[in-house]
């Protein structure tokens, strides 16, 4: 049903990396056609990045691009040359939704802005991704992971006070960028069926994290007291040293405060009253944790958090990858799907977040696109002729 | 700023805490109309959460509430006494979609299991964001940002190597989720459009929060690598580092990808005789000396102001920024040109500013967000106008707690 949402929709995609890829991949698992555009020498600078099969660096081995382009066609196409601007209008004309994040006013300067392809196709709906938004004096500052995490005010929450704060693991920012961006996408769509009209949507990452991590602002601007950098997580209740690991013994509510002392060994603990909220529980942290230390340490993290789930006490352990990969509840649902690629064989990845229907199964996607694996079908769906995408292809715009 | 490109759109939620109504929040500011249950004998623990020392009502002065629960409508339903579920299944008749959070078994439990409200409104998009999903062993256990950042593998990835796992204090994996829950049920809200079909839109938070570590997952099932925390830095690029700056708990975060970027960031520098260290000359040499190279950057970096370290190096086009804190962000010329900032007046907590939502569609108007609902606010209003309950019905449910907006037995 997944990909029924947005079937017969036409994606062009100019993304690079992680946001806009995602982002598309995301209509795509609903069922979208996305057209992936990429630069012809050398491609999505995500081709460049690792995990790369056995660890060898090439364009087609790359796992970070396999799984963010995962259901989609891909082209290249040289947008800085006249003959390859005026080809892309002409997917462009067809298409319903085009998603950019490449820097502001790339397109633009390519003579492709927003404007004039929506004059082109006024119903298409435009989702642009820009480091710090179309306008404003930072419009041309440039971004990175750790620039949006300091800028997007999420470091300013980060635990381990003693240290210099550290950015979320890893791509976390830019796919959480990519997701904005399909939301946005989807309403659109939403507001096309209606209306008819196309849009466009504009994303400024920055203000993405920053509205992520805007409680800590609605929080300061009511007490006086935003959220702001702790001592790490170590001690009950929090992080403790297991047998094969590290659990997380977390209370938020009260009634699951109760389970969590239950759950150790100590359910008196949750008669005392200094300790029914969490500030009286920071208070006594070193004894607490030293009552409860013996109890972590002679257990495993799997025996943990299985008791721990069953007797509603809200606890975790730090889970590898390795650890996410084996999760008995990912294979129950069917969590993973197994990808076939030309160059990399079968590679098992998430399936889409979520499902249409209750425990609905995942489809197996089809892989990423090679470097302009779709180039004949593509254009020659545009109303090229074979000979046509040879020329271009011999004068290498394509 | 609510934009209405979901107009029409009629949301009936369930949700509480954090997670489900940051998703009906991000639908709400697209147009949509939420309906927040309550009750007054439980009332959406959220209320609970950031609230000031003192007396009175202080689960109307929430700040975690107020945040998540902007621009939508409440109201109080007993869902234990049969009129509130007549009352509830009333209300989801003519909407379009029910939200909901609980681990799985509570709708059952409380008589609106998907299939009850099918059969008052067949075309109902039944939103279940549990935390392991609506199927499976684990669909009825519970849990929270914390233990699924645990689980999720943010945690293991966050930090330094030589240290404990590090994490953010600003409930992370909740809003992240939000975005990817709101994108879920959007998808499920244009299916409905489209097909007249009612049907669950099953979002796993463990299983959507994974999907942000497909590239660290893949490394595994395909080289076998267990990937950990490597704090601010990355094998593909140096330098990458957060550097301290004037003042406390101030720092910049600097990022040098090229060995064009290498050259103007020693120009901005001032060329000191350490940059010329050729091991720094090269992508390989940065990476391999690291450290020795953060500490040079930190002792220049110690003597300046953040924020124009950040612009210097903007300047001469090398990705630098300066770590925000709540307290800053008002000042920001960038961000209040872009018209980044809402106030809004509400009864108890007076009128704050808040940090407008990042999605903006252009061309479609922009209308005041409405303040977060106190307790069965709108009561009278929903039930009256949606319904048309008279006044008498409506005074006989709160004769018996049916409804109200005073909570009953508050607990801390």
């Amino acid at each position: 049903m997944l990909r029924e949402v947005l079937q017969g929709l036409h994606v062009l995609e100019v993304g690079r990396f992680i946001s806009g890829p995602f982002c598309a991949r995301l209509l795509a698992d609903c069922g979208a056609q996305v057209i992936k555009v990429e630069p012809p020498a050398c491609g999505d600078p995500a081709r460049a990045m690792g995990p790369f099969l056995g660890d060898k660096p090439h364009p087609e081995r790359s796992g970070l691009f396999l799984y963010v382009n995962t259901n989609k066609r891909g082209i290249t196409l040289d947008l800085s040359r006249p003959q390859g601007a005026a080809l892309f209008r002409r997917l462009a004309r067809d298409a319903d939704i085009l998603v950019d994040n490449m820097p502001a006013g790339t397109l633009e300067s390519w003579g492709l802005g927003y404007d004039g392809l929506r004059r082109l196709n006024p119903a298409l709906i435009v989702v642009s991704i820009t480091d710090f938004g179309l306008s404003g004096p930072h419009k041309g500052f440039k971004g990175s992971q750790l620039v949006h995490a300091a800028m997007g005010g999420w470091m300013s929450s980060n635990v381990m006070d003693t240290r210099a704060p550290v950015r979320p693991g890893g791509w976390v920012i830019h796919y959480v960028a990519g997701v904005a961006a399909a939301l946005g996408a989807m309403t659109a769509v939403f507001h096309r069926d209606i209306t008819g009209e196309g849009i466009v949507v504009e994303l400024s990452q920055q203000e993405v994290m920053l509205e992520v991590g805007s409680a800590q602002f609605t929080a300061q601007m009511h007490t006086g007291v935003g959220v702001t950098r702790s001592p790490g997580s170590l001690g009950f209740p929090g992080l403790l040293p297991c047998r094969d690991g590290w659990v997380g013994l977390n209370a938020m509510s009260f009634r699951n405060w109760a389970n969590l002392c239950k759950l150790v060994g100590h359910p008196e603990l949750s008669e005392e009253p200094d300790l029914a909220r969490m500030a009286g529980r920071q208070a006594r942290a070193a004894e607490l944790t030293a009552m409860v230390l013996p109890w972590s340490e002679s257990r495993g993290k799997w025996e943990i958090l299985m008791d721990g789930l069953k007797q509603g006490a809200t606890v975790g352990f730090v889970a590898t990858t390795e650890d996410i990969a084996n999760f008995p509840i990912h294979e129950e649902r069917g969590f993973f799907v197994e990808v076939a690629h030309p160059e990399m064989g079968k590679v098992k990845l998430p399936g889409p977040p979520f499902r249409l229907g209750a425990g609905a199964p995942h489809t197996s996607p089809t892989p990423a696109p090679t470097l302009g694996q779709h180039n004949n079908e593509v254009y020659q769906e545009a109303g090229l002729s074979q000979e046509e995408v040879e020329a271009m292809a011999q004068e290498g715009t394509i | 700023m609510p934009q209405p490109a979901f107009r029409g759109v009629r949301i009936l939620d369930m949700t509480h805490f954090l997670a489900g109504p940051e998703v009906t929040r991000h639908l709400a500011n697209l147009g949509a109309q939420v309906i927040k249950v309550e009750s007054l004998q439980h009332f959406d623990a959220a209320r609970n959460l950031g609230t000031p020392k003192g007396e009175g009502p202080l689960y109307e002065l929430s700040s975690t509430y107020i945040h998540y629960n902007r621009h939508k409508q409440g109201i109080t339903l007993n869902l234990y006494d049969p009129r509130g579920v007549k009352t509830f299944k009333e209300l989801a008749r003519i909407s379009d979609a029910v939200t909901e959070n609980f681990p799985c078994g509570t709708l059952e439990r409380l008589g609106v299991a998907p299939e009850a409200l099918w059969e008052v409104n067949p075309t109902l998009v039944v939103f279940r964001m549990g935390a392991f999903g609506a199927t499976g062993s684990w669909r009825t256990y519970p849990s929270f940002a914390t233990s699924l950042g645990q689980i999720g593998g943010f945690w293991e990835l966050t930090g330094y190597p030589d240290d404990l796992p590090s994490n953010f204090n600003f409930a992370g994996v909740d809003p992240i989720n939000g975005v990817l829950a709101a994108f879920a049920l959007a998808a499920g809200l244009r299916h409905r459009q489209r097909t007249g079909k009612g049907f669950v839109v099953d979002f796993s938070q463990l299983e959507a929060f994974t999907t942000l570590f497909g590239d660290a997952l893949a490394d595994y099932t395909m080289n076998g690598r267990v990937q950990t925390r490597q704090a601010n830095r990355h094998p593909g690029g140096a330098l990458q580092g957060v550097y301290p700056c004037q003042g406390e708990d101030r720092w910049v975060a600097i990022t040098v990808c090229t060995d064009k970027e290498w050259a103007a960031f020693c120009r901005v520098l001032g060329e000191p005789t350490w940059c010329r260290d050729a091991r720094f000359q090269t992508q390989e040499g940065r990476l391999g000396h690291h450290d020795e190279l953060d500490a040079h950057i930190a002792s220049w970096t110690a003597e300046r102001d953040a924020w124009e370290v950040a612009q210097l190096l903007q300047e001469a086009g090398i990705a630098a920024g300066h770590t925000i804190k709540p307290a800053d962000i008002l000042e920001d010329p960038h961000l209040s040109q872009r018209g980044c900032f809402e106030e809004i007046e509400r009864p108890y907590s007076g009128r704050r500013p808040f940090f407008r939502p990042a999605i903006r569609l252009s061309g479609l108007p922009r209308t005041p967000t409405e303040p977060p609902p106190t307790l069965g606010q709108h009561n009278h209003q929903v039930l009256a106008t949606l319904l048309g309950l008279a006044e008498e019905e409506l005074r006989s449910l709160e004769e018996a707690a049916v409804i109200g907006t005073n909570p009953i037995n508050l607990r801390v």
